[in-house]
C-alpha cells in the first residue's frame, strides 16, 4: 500500500521540520507559525495512517502483511478496528496517535514554554513516526514460493482468540493514552533544565503529570480485569515483566506529581522534580525495549516478536538519547538550581508525609525495576542468568504496604507546618475506630490470618481517613477532593486484591461425564458442549464452544459455561480457554480449566497367547492367530488378530478380526462390534511371543469402559473481588478532577506559599486565542487551598 | 528530630535487609540440562519438549515428557495437569528441582509459536 508509506514518510518529514523550526523560533519568532503548522501536519499524517490502516482492515486488504496477520473476514467491524492495535506496528501507531493528540493540546497550553517543550516533544513524535516508517503496518504480504493458486489471499489469518474479547476494544487505547501522556512531563522536564527555569515549569507540568499517572493506573487496572476474565489463571496481577514495565513508570509518575505538590506549596524538592518527571518516560521506553527486543524472551510467559532491526535501533536510540540527555542536563544544571526552601515544619507534618510517600513510591518502583531486569543484570555481569519468582514481589510489598497505609492515612489529617503527636492522634481517632471495626467485622466473617488482618485494617484506615477528608471538603471546596478520592480508590483496590488473593480457596474438580462430583460445597455435573450441535463428534472445533456444567447446592442451582475450543488454524491445535465467573456481591466463583478436556475410557483388558484362552469379566477370548494385510510397514498396513469370543448370555461364540492399521497419523486400532453392543480392539501385540492384548469397550453395565468426557476444572472461591472493580473508577475520577483543577492553575497562575509567582505568559506573537476565563483575565494570585492550612 | 532520624535509619536498614533476604530466597538461576547434576535444585530450565514423548495420565493429572536443549535431554514430571497450550509449545520453562534422573517441575511456563504478544498461559 503505497499511500500508507507516503503518508508515514510525510509525517516523518513534517515532524522533523517542526522540531527544527521550533528550535529556530527563538531567534526568528515568525517561524513559530510554521513550526506549529508542521506539527499539525505531522499529526494529520499520523491520523491519516491510522485511518488508512482501519480502512484496510475494514475492507479486508489481505494482501497487506499486517491485515493478513491480525484480521479475518468473520470478525465484527468493531473487532476489525480493534485489530488495528493487535500487532506491534499497530500499537506503535496508536502510541504515535495519542502523542499527536496531546501535542496539539500542549502546543496551545504551554504558554511561554511552547518553543522548548515542543522541540523536545516533536522529537519524540518524530522518532515514533520514523519507527513506523521502518516497521510499517502497510508492508505487503510476501508472496510465498511456490505461489498458491489464489493470490492475494482472500481471508486473513485472524485475530488471536485470546485478544478477541471486549477488553481488546478498550484496554489498549486507554493504556496507550497513559503511555503517550508520559512524554509531556518528560518534554517539560528537559525544557525546564534547558531554560533553567523551574517555577513556571512546576505549575504547567502538574496537570499533565497527574493526568498521565491517572490514565496509566486505569489502564493497568483494565489490564488486570482482562487477565482475570479471560486468561483463566485466577488472578488480576502476576508480576510478569510486561505488567511490571508499565507498573514502575506509573509509580514514579505518581512520585513525580507529589514532588510538584511539595515544590509548589512548600518550595521543596525543586532540584529533584525535573529528574523525577522525566524518568517515567525513559523507564517506559526501557520497558518497551525489554518486551519488544526479545531480551526477556526466556523469562516471561508472554510471547514476543522481535522488532525490525532499524526500528529497534531507533527505539534504543530513543532510550539512550532521552536517558543521557536528561541525566546530562540535570547533572550539569544541578549546582546552579535554586535551593529548596528551608524546612520549617515541626513535629508531624503533611510535608513529611508526602516526602515519605514519594520515597515509598520510588522504592517500590526501584525494586520492581531491579526485579524485572534481574535476568539481564545477572547475564550482564557474567553470572548464570537468574530470575525472580513472582512471590518475591508479594513478600517485599508486605511491609511496604503497612508503612504506606499508615502514611496515606495520616497525610490528609496533618497540617503542612506540622503538629504534635497528640493532636494528630486525636484527629485520627474516628478513622482508626472505624478501621478497627472493619477489622473485627472481617475477623467474624472468617478472615483470621493475623498478618493479612492487620494489613487489611490498616488499608481500611487509609480509606476512612481519606473519606473523612472528602467529607469535610464536600461543604467547602469540592474541587480539592480529587487527591483524597484517588487515595480512597487505591485503598479499596488494594483491599480487594489482598482479600481476594489471601483468602481465595482453590480446588481441582475433575468432572467425568455421567457422574456427579462434590466440591466447594456444591454438586457438579457435566451437561454437554454447545459445539456438539455444529460439529458432532468434534465439539472442540467450534469457536463458540461452551462447556456446560451444572452446579447445585441445596439452596440454588445454576449452569456455568466456561469456553474451550481448539483453534484449528494453528498446526497443532492451539487450545483456547475462557474461564466462567459467577459473581455474588461478596465473592466470585471462578471456574477455569487446568488441562484440556479429553475423552477417556478404561477398557477391560486381557492378554492372550496364540491358541490360548482367557477370561475377563464374563467374556472368554481365544486368540486364533495373526494375519497381515497391505504392504508391510507402509501406510494401510494392517495387523489383524483373529479371535473367538464367547459369553454365557450369547447363543454361540463369535469370530472377530479386530486390527490395527498404519495411517499417516500413526497406528490406529479399529474396533469390531460384539453381539451385546460392546466393542473389541487390539492393544499391544507381541509378535515374537505370539501374544496379544485385547481391549473391550462400551461393555453393557460397565460405564467406565465407555468413552466419556473428562473435564479437569480448577475452581476458585475469591472473596470481595467487587472491591477490585470499585476502586479503580474512584481513582480515575479523583485523578481527572485533580487534573482539571491543576490545569486551571496553569492558565491563571498560582501563588505559592514560598515562591514568587511566575510572570504572565507573553502574549502570543501570532494568533492570539480567544479565551473565556471563568475566574479572571489576568494571571492572578489564586489561593492555594493546602497552603493555608 | 534526632530520634526521628535514628528511627528512620533503622527502618531503612531493616527494609534493606528484608528486601535482600526476599531477593535471595526467591532467586532461581537458569540452567542447562548438563548442569542439573551439580546444581539442579530450585532452578529454571528452558526446554524444547519432544512431542512424541508426551504422556498424560488423566487419572492422576500427571504429565511426563522429555525435553532437550543444546546440551542434552531430560525427563520431566509435572503433576499439575497439562497446560492448555502444551501441544503447541515450542519452548517451555520448567521450574523445579532435579532428583534421581528426573526433573520434578513445580511450575511450567509455556510459550507458543504465536506471533502475538500478550498471550499468557500459566
Amino acid at each position: 500500500m503505497i499511500t500508507g508509506y507516503v503518508v508515514v514518510w510525510t509525517g516523518v518529514v513534517l515532524a522533523l521540520a517542526s522540531v527544527l523550526l521550533y528550535a529556530l523560533s527563538g531567534k526568528y519568532s515568525q517561524v513559530v507559525r510554521w513550526a506549529r503548522g508542521a506539527f499539525v501536519g505531522a499529526f494529520v499524517a499520523v491520523i491519516g495512517a491510522e485511518a488508512l490502516l482501519i480502512y484496510a482492515l475494514l475492507v479486508g486488504r489481505y494482501d497487506l502483511q499486517y491485515v493478513f496477520s491480525f484480521s479475518e473476514r468473520s470478525l465484527t467491524p468493531l473487532f476489525k478496528i480493534a485489530s488495528a492495535w493487535a500487532g506491534q506496528e499497530g500499537s506503535f501507531l496508536l502510541w504515535a496517535l495519542w502523542t499527536g493528540i496531546y501535542g496539539l493540546i500542549l502546543m496551545r497550553t504551554a504558554g511561554g514554554y511552547e518553543r522548548w517543550v515542543m522541540t523536545v516533544y516533536g522529537g519524540v513524535l518524530l522518532l515514533l513516526v520514523a519507527i513506523l516508517a521502518f516497521q510499517s503496518p502497510f508492508a505487503p504480504l510476501p508472496k510465498p514460493d511456490p505461489a498458491p493458486p489464489v493470490w492475494p489471499p482472500q481471508d486473513g489469518f485472524g485475530l488471536n482468540p485470546v485478544l478477541e474479547n471486549p477488553w481488546m476494544k478498550i484496554h489498549p487505547p486507554i493504556i496507550f493514552a497513559g503511555f503517550a501522556a508520559l512524554t509531556v512531563p518528560f518534554a517539560y522536564a528537559v525544557a525546564a533544565l534547558w531554560r533553567h527555569e523551574y517555577h513556571e515549569f512546576a505549575v504547567r507540568v502538574r496537570p499533565w503529570a497527574i493526568y498521565s499517572a491517572t490514565m496509566l493506573g486505569f489502564g493497568l487496572a483494565l489490564g488486570g480485569y482482562w487477565a482475570y476474565e479471560t486468561l483463566g489463571w485466577g488472578g488480576f496481577w502476576a508480576w510478569d515483566p510486561v505488567e511490571n514495565s508499565s507498573y514502575f513508570p506509573w509509580l514514579l509518575m505518581a512520585a513525580g506529581f507529589h514532588g510538584l505538590l511539595l515544590q509548589i506549596n512548600r518550595g521543596r524538592m525543586v532540584r529533584w522534580n525535573p529528574l523525577l518527571l522525566a524518568v517515567p518516560f525513559i523507564l517506559f521506553l526501557y520497558g518497551t525495549f525489554l518486551t519488544r527486543s526479545g531480551a526477556l524472551a526466556e523469562v516471561s510467559v508472554h510471547s514476543f516478536v522481535n522488532m525490525e532491526t532499524n526500528a529497534l535501533k531507533l527505539l534504543m536510540g530513543m532510550l539512550l538519547g532521552s536517558g543521557m540527555l536528561t541525566l546530562g542536563l540535570w547533572v550539569w544544571r544541578y549546582r546552579q538550581m535554586p535551593l529548596p526552601a528551608p524546612d520549617t515544619t515541626r513535629g508531624f507534618s503533611r510535608e513529611a508525609a508526602v516526602r515519605w510517600g514519594i520515597m515509598l513510591l520510588s522504592l517500590s518502583a526501584l525494586i520492581s525495576l531491579i526485579g524485572t531486569s534481574w535476568p539481564l543484570i545477572t547475564r550482564a555481569v557474567g553470572k548464570q542468568m537468574a530470575a525472580l519468582k513472582p512471590e518475591f514481589y508479594n513478600q517485599v510489598h508486605l511491609p511496604w504496604i503497612v508503612i504506606t497505609a499508615v502514611v496515606l492515612a495520616a497525610a490528609p489529617m496533618l497540617s503542612w507546618r506540622g503538629m504534635s503527636l497528640d493532636a494528630i492522634l486525636e484527629r485520627l481517632t474516628k478513622s482508626w475506630l472505624a478501621a478497627v471495626g472493619t477489622g473485627f467485622a472481617l475477623f467474624f466473617l472468617g478472615f483470621r490470618e493475623p498478618v493479612t488482618l492487620l494489613i487489611c485494617t490498616l488499608v481500611a484506615f487509609t480509606a476512612y481517613a481519606n473519606l473523612g477528608a472528602i467529607w469535610r471538603r464536600l461543604r467547602t471546596s469540592r474541587l480539592t477532593l480529587g487527591g483524597f478520592l484517588t487515595h480512597v480508590g487505591l485503598a479499596v483496590t488494594i483491599l480487594g486484591l489482598i482479600l481476594s488473593y489471601a483468602y481465595e480457596r482453590k480446588e481441582r474438580v475433575v468432572l467425568v461425564q455421567g457422574q456427579d462430583t462434590f466440591a466447594m460445597g456444591y454438586k457438579w455435573r457435566y451437561l454437554g458442549m454447545t459445539g456438539n450441535e455444529k460439529f458432532p463428534g468434534d465439539p472442540l472445533a467450534d469457536k463458540f464452544n461452551r462447556v456446560r456444567i451444572e452446579i447445585a447446592s441445596h439452596k440454588e442451582k445454576f449452569v456455568v459455561e466456561p469456553r474451550f475450543y481448539q483453534d484449528q488454524r494453528r498446526e497443532t491445535g492451539n487450545n483456547v480457554v475462557w474461564p466462567a465467573i459467577i459473581r455474588w456481591w461478596d465473592h466470585d466463583l471462578y471456574v477455569s480449566f487446568f488441562a484440556p478436556p479429553q475423552v477417556d475410557a478404561t477398557p477391560l483388558t486381557l492378554s492372550v497367547r496364540e491358541n490360548e484362552k482367557g477370561t475377563v469379566d464374563k467374556y472368554t477370548i481365544e486368540f486364533l492367530g495373526f494375519q497381515t494385510g497391505g504392504s508391510m510397514g507402509g501406510e494401510g498396513f494392517r495387523a489383524i488378530a483373529k479371535a473367538r469370543v464367547s459369553h454365557p448370555d450369547w447363543k454361540a461364540p463369535v469370530e472377530v478380526e479386530p486390527f490395527r492399521i498404519v495411517t499417516s497419523s500413526g497406528v490406529v486400532p479399529i474396533p469390531v462390534p460384539l453381539p451385546d453392543g460392546a466393542q473389541i480392539l487390539v492393544g499391544q501385540m507381541d509378535v515374537n511371543r505370539r501374544q496379544v492384548q485385547f481391549q473391550l469397550v462400551m461393555v453393557p453395565g460397565k460405564p467406565e469402559t465407555t468413552p466419556r468426557w473428562v473435564i479437569p476444572l480448577e475452581v476458585y472461591y475469591k472473596p470481595f473481588t467487587i472491591l477490585v472493580w470499585l476502586g479503580p473508577p474512584l481513582t480515575l475520577l479523583g485523578g481527572l478532577l485533580a487534573t482539571l483543577r491543576r490545569a486551571r492553575d496553569g492558565k491563571y497562575g498560582v501563588a505559592r506559599a514560598t515562591l514568587e509567582p511566575f510572570p504572565a505568559p507573553p502574549p502570543r506573537p501570532i494568533t492570539p486565542r480567544r479565551r473565556n476565563p471563568r475566574r479572571a483575565k489576568e494571571p492572578v494570585v489564586a489561593h492555594s487551598e493546602q497552603a493555608q492550612e | 528530630m534526632k530520634l526521628g532520624s535514628v528511627v528512620a535509619l533503622a527502618l531503612v536498614l531493616a527494609g534493606i535487609a528484608f528486601t535482600v533476604r526476599a531477593f535471595v530466597s526467591n532467586t532461581s538461576p537458569y540452567v542447562k540440562v548438563n548442569q542439573l547434576e551439580t546444581r539442579g535444585q530450585h532452578v529454571h530450565l528452558p526446554l524444547k519438549p519432544l512431542h512424541d514423548t508426551i504422556q498424560f495420565d488423566i487419572k492422576t493429572m500427571t504429565l511426563t515428557f522429555e525435553g532437550e536443549d543444546d546440551t542434552g535431554r531430560v525427563k520431566v514430571v509435572y503433576p499439575k495437569g497439562k497446560p492448555n497450550n502444551f501441544e503447541a509449545a515450542t519452548q517451555v520453562v520448567v521450574i523445579g528441582s532435579y532428583k534421581d534422573g528426573v526433573f520434578h517441575a513445580e511450575e511450567m511456563l509455556v510459550k507458543c509459536p504465536s506471533k502475538y504478544q500478550g498471550e499468557t498461559q500459566k
